[in-house]
C-alpha cells in the first residue's frame, strides 16, 4: 500500500508529463494550430 | 547551499534556452485574439498542461512542502479542495464560457450579466490580484537564485523577469501556453524525482511510515475542525476562475476541450500535490531540525547528486516562471479589455489595443521586478486583493454563467457587500469565533445577491442555450445590452 503510494504516485505523475512531452508537439499542438 | 557544480549550471542554462526558444516561436501573431486567448484554438490536452502550469506555482510546491513539514498531511487534504474546485469548474462552468464568443476576460462575462459597473469592479480586482500574484512569483525567483545559486536577489529578479518579458510581450497567450506546456513537462518529471530520492534514502516507504509521527499522517493532525474548514474553503473558492484560468476556458477550441482540460488538470493536481506534500513529510523525517521554509531547499542541496539538483532547480524555476507569465499576460489583457477599451478609450482599434497590451505587459513586468526589489510591502498590499476575489466575484460569476441570472443591481450590490463584509470581519473584527472572513464574505455576497435579484424589477435570465451557431458570429456586447 505505502509502496504503491510513495513510488506509484510520483511515477504516475512523471508518466503523465512524459506522455504530454511525446504527444504534445505531435498531436495537441497540431490540433491547436 | 550556494555551491552547485558546472553540470547543474549547464542544466539551468539549457532550461532557459529551451524556454526562450519555445517562447519566441509565436512572436509573429498579431491580433488581440491571439494575444489574449490564443485564437481560441487550444485543444484539451494543451489546456490541461498550461492550466496546470499556471496554478502550480511557488506556493503550491514550496508552500505545500513547508506546510506539510510542520503540520502533516492535513494540509494536503485541505489543498485538494483546489483540485475539487478545478474539476467542478471544468464540469459545470468552463464549458459554458464558450457561450461568450468575444470574451477575453472575466470582466467581459460579468458585463454581459451585470453591466459596466460590475465589469469595472471585476477588472480592478483582476488586475490587482494578478499583479500581486505576479509580484509574489518574481520575489520567489529572486529568492531561489539567491538561496540556491548564490546569485544576488537583484540579479535573479532581473534575469527571471527579463526572460518572461521577452516572450510574454511579443508572443502573448500563444507563447505563454507553449512555454507552459514545456514547463509543465519539466516540473512534473523532475519534482517527483526528489520524492523518489528521499524515500529511497530514508529506507523505503514502510520504514518512512514507521518513522513519521502519527499526527503528521492523521486526517486533521493538530488542526481544529473549524480551522480545517476555513483553509478548505479558501482553497475551494479563493482562486476560482481568476483571470488566467478563465482565459484558458476562453482559449479552448470548443466546450469539450475546455471540460476535458479542466477535469484532467483537477485530477492531475491531486497526484502532484501528494508529491509536493510528501517531499515535506519525508524532509521532516530526514532533517527534523531545519525550519519548514528550508525543507525543500535542504533536500535539493544535501540529498540530490550533481546534475539531478540542477534539473530540480530548473523544475523549480519552471514552476514559478510558468505561473508568472500567465499572471503577467492576464494583467495586461484585463487592463486593456476591462479598463482601457471599456472606459478610457472606447473607440480603440485592434492595432492600438495590441500595442496597449504589450506596453502594459512591459510596464507591469518591470513594475513587479521593481517592487519585489525595492518595496516588497507593495506586493503584500496587492495580495490583499487576493482575499477579496472569492467574496465578491465568484458567486455572481457562477450564478450568471451556469443559470443565466442577469441583474445590474444584484451583481454590483453583491460585489460591494461581499467585499465589505470580508474586510470588516477580517481587519476590524479580526475573525471572531474562528470563522474565516472568506466564509462570511461569500455568505453575505450570496444573501445580498439573492435579495437584490428578487427586488430588482429588471432582473431576468439569459436563455439556457445562447451559444451562437458560428463561434465568431456574436461579439460579447451582443449578450450585454439590457432593456
Amino acid at each position: 500500500m505505502y509502496v504503491l503510494l510513495f513510488y506509484g504516485v510520483p511515477l504516475a505523475v512523471m508518466a503523465v508529463a512524459l506522455l504530454m512531452a511525446v504527444l504534445g508537439p505531435r498531436f495537441y499542438f497540431k490540433e491547436s494550430e | 547551499m550556494a555551491s552547485i557544480s558546472w553540470i547543474d549550471w549547464l542544466c539551468l542554462c539549457t532550461y532557459f534556452y529551451v524556454l526562450i526558444a519555445i517562447g519566441l516561436q509565436s512572436v509573429n501573431r498579431d491580433s488581440t485574439e491571439d494575444f489574449a486567448v490564443a485564437g481560441r484554438r487550444i485543444s484539451g490536452g494543451v489546456i490541461f498542461a498550461s492550466l496546470s502550469a499556471s496554478f502550480i506555482g511557488g506556493g503550491a510546491v514550496m508552500g505545500t512542502a513547508s506546510a506539510t513539514f510542520s503540520d502533516g498531511y492535513v494540509f494536503l487534504f485541505a489543498i485538494c479542495a483546489f483540485s475539487l474546485q478545478t474539476a467542478l469548474v471544468g464540469h459545470f462552468v468552463a464549458p459554458r464560457l464558450r457561450r461568450y464568443p468575444g470574451a477575453h476576460t472575466v470582466g467581459d462575462v460579468m458585463a454581459a450579466h451585470y453591466g459596466p459597473a460590475a465589469r469595472l469592479l471585476t477588472g480592478l480586482l483582476s488586475i490587482t490580484v494578478c499583479a500581486g500574484i505576479l509580484g509574489a512569483q518574481v520575489l520567489a525567483v529572486g529568492t531561489i537564485f539567491h538561496l540556491m545559486l548564490g546569485v544576488s536577489k537583484f540579479a535573479g529578479i532581473v534575469v527571471g523577469t527579463a526572460f518572461v518579458l521577452m516572450y510574454a510581450t511579443f508572443g502573448g497567450m500563444w507563447s505563454v501556453v507553449k512555454t507552459g506546456v514545456a514547463q509543465f513537462v519539466i516540473f512534473s518529471v523532475f519534482l517527483p524525482v526528489v520524492l523518489l530520492f528521499e524515500v529511497v534514502h530514508v529506507g523505503g516507504a514502510t520504514t518512512l511510515m514507521d518513522r513519521v509521527s502519527q499526527e503528521h499522517v492523521s486526517f486533521l493532525g493538530s488542526w481544529t475542525p473549524l480551522a480545517f474548514i476555513g483553509v478548505f474553503a479558501s482553497f475551494l473558492l479563493g482562486e476560482t476562475l481568476v483571470q488566467p484560468y478563465a482565459q484558458r476556458a476562453f482559449a479552448a477550441k470548443n466546450s469539450r476541450a475546455s471540460r476535458r482540460g479542466f477535469l484532467l488538470a483537477g485530477l492531475f493536481s491531486v497526484g502532484f500535490y501528494f508529491v509536493a506534500a510528501s517531499i515535506g513529510l519525508v524532509a521532516r523525517v530526514l532533517y527534523p531540525d531545519v525550519s519548514p521554509d528550508q525543507a525543500l531547499p535542504t533536500v535539493v542541496a544535501q540529498l540530490l547528486p550533481v546534475g539531478i539538483s540542477g534539473l530540480v532547480l530548473a523544475a523549480l524555476f519552471a514552476v514559478i516562471m510558468s505561473t508568472a507569465d500567465s499572471y503577467l499576460n492576464a494583467t495586461a489583457v484585463s487592463f486593456a479589455r476591462d479598463l482601457y477599451v471599456s472606459f478610457i478609450h472606447r473607440g480603440a482599434g485592434e492595432r492600438l489595443l495590441l500595442v496597449v497590451q504589450r506596453v502594459v505587459t512591459v510596464v507591469v513586468g518591470v513594475g513587479a521586478a521593481f517592487f519585489a526589489l525595492a518595496a516588497p510591502s507593495i506586493i503584500d498590499a496587492l495580495l490583499i486583493a487576493y482575499n477579496l476575489w472569492a467574496p465578491t466575484v465568484v458567486a455572481p460569476l457562477i450564478l450568471g454563467v451556469v443559470w443565466g441570472f442577469r441583474s445590474r443591481v444584484a451583481g454590483v450590490a453583491a460585489i460591494v457587500a461581499g467585499g465589505l463584509a470580508m474586510g470588516i470581519w477580517r481587519w476590524v473584527l479580526h475573525e471572531p469565533f474562528g470563522i474565516t472572513a472568506l466564509i462570511v464574505g461569500v455568505a453575505v455576497n450570496l444573501v445580498i445577491y439573492g435579495l437584490a435579484h428578487l427586488l430588482d424589477p429588471r432582473a431576468d435570465r439569459l436563455p439556457a442555450h445562447t451559444e451562437p451557431a458560428h463561434p465568431t458570429a456574436a461579439p460579447v456586447a451582443g449578450l450585454a445590452p439590457r432593456r
